[in-house]
């Protein structure tokens, strides 16, 4: 009774939830960032206007 | 520094902790290879706790404060919260259908920790359609000691009722415990998950940190 299938799931489960969430979250930073670049930018381009 | 450490420790901590569980703890002699899901199903719960207590102090402190970064702390450690109950519950469940033969049963522990996950859900759901701050983050303080006052009662339910759940085998009564080999692999795989929840903690404020920069800096263009 080794059920080694079963083990294989729950731990393709724990794998799949885990870098699911590392990458949504390193998705969400560098699209943060690139608008905080954005941001800074806008407001450099201001500063330098007449 | 410590973000540094962590990039390292943590990823190392986990496959030490997958050998321990793979390799290191013995075959059990009655479920067989398939208890090796117990070492991360185990820890996973334990860090939901862990995660939700963090919360209910975050609250705590937030109502009685009003300072925001209390706020902060309690919303990103019940998202990673809830990551760390959905696993230890979907764990549980492929493990139930093996020994048991059916994949949920209302049994108080699993409905508890059921429970405590959808409370949590809730809770994150209260985030996304309050739209004043200030009374989302009041709103989500009473809910969050609300969850977080079902932490003791889920620890306990194993010892106040009989049910399907297996009776604690960490500080049970007589006759309960553990090979110490499967103590030790149970010890590494929770630091390894409990390095794990601060690792994505960290990560989780640091992108709450980055959106008031946004904030700060939208209100400094309009501004100019």
């Amino acid at each position: 009774m080794t059920n080694l299938n079963w083990l294989v799931a729950a731990y393709s489960v724990l794998f799949i939830l885990l870098f699911g969430y590392t990458i949504r979250l390193a998705l969400k930073q560098k699209h943060i960032d690139r608008r905080i670049d954005d941001l800074r930018r806008r407001l450099e381009s201001r500063r330098d206007a007449p | 520094m410590t973000d540094r450490v962590l990039n390292v420790v943590t990823p190392l901590s986990f496959v030490t902790a997958l050998y321990f569980a793979f390799v290191y703890a013995p075959t059990e002699a009655t479920m067989g290879t398939v208890q090796r899901i117990f070492y991360f199903h185990v820890s996973a719960g334990i860090t939901s706790y862990v995660a939700f207590i963090v919360v209910g102090v975050g609250s705590l402190m937030y109502l009685y404060s009003r300072d925001p970064k209390w706020d902060r702390l309690a919303y990103c450690s019940a998202e990673v919260g809830v990551l760390f109950a959905g696993i230890n519950i979907l764990m549980g469940m492929l493990w139930a259908k093996p020994i048991w033969g059916i994949w949920w049963t209302w049994d108080a522990r699993l409905t508890l920790q059921l429970l405590l996950a959808l409370i949590f859900v809730s809770y994150l759901m209260l985030g996304a359609y309050v739209a004043d701050p200030m009374k989302r983050a009041s709103l989500q303080a009473v809910v969050g000691l609300l969850g977080a006052a079902d932490v003791p009662i889920n620890y306990m339910a194993i010892r106040w009722w009989r049910g399907q759940h297996p009776e604690p085998v960490i500080a049970g009564g007589e006759g309960s415990g553990l090979d110490p080999d499967m103590y030790i692999a149970l010890g590494v795989a929770f630091v390894a998950v409990i390095l794990l929840y601060t690792y994505l903690l960290r990560k989780r404020l640091a992108i709450e940190a980055s959106h008031e920069q946004i904030g700060y800096l939208e209100q400094l263009v309009a501004s100019r």
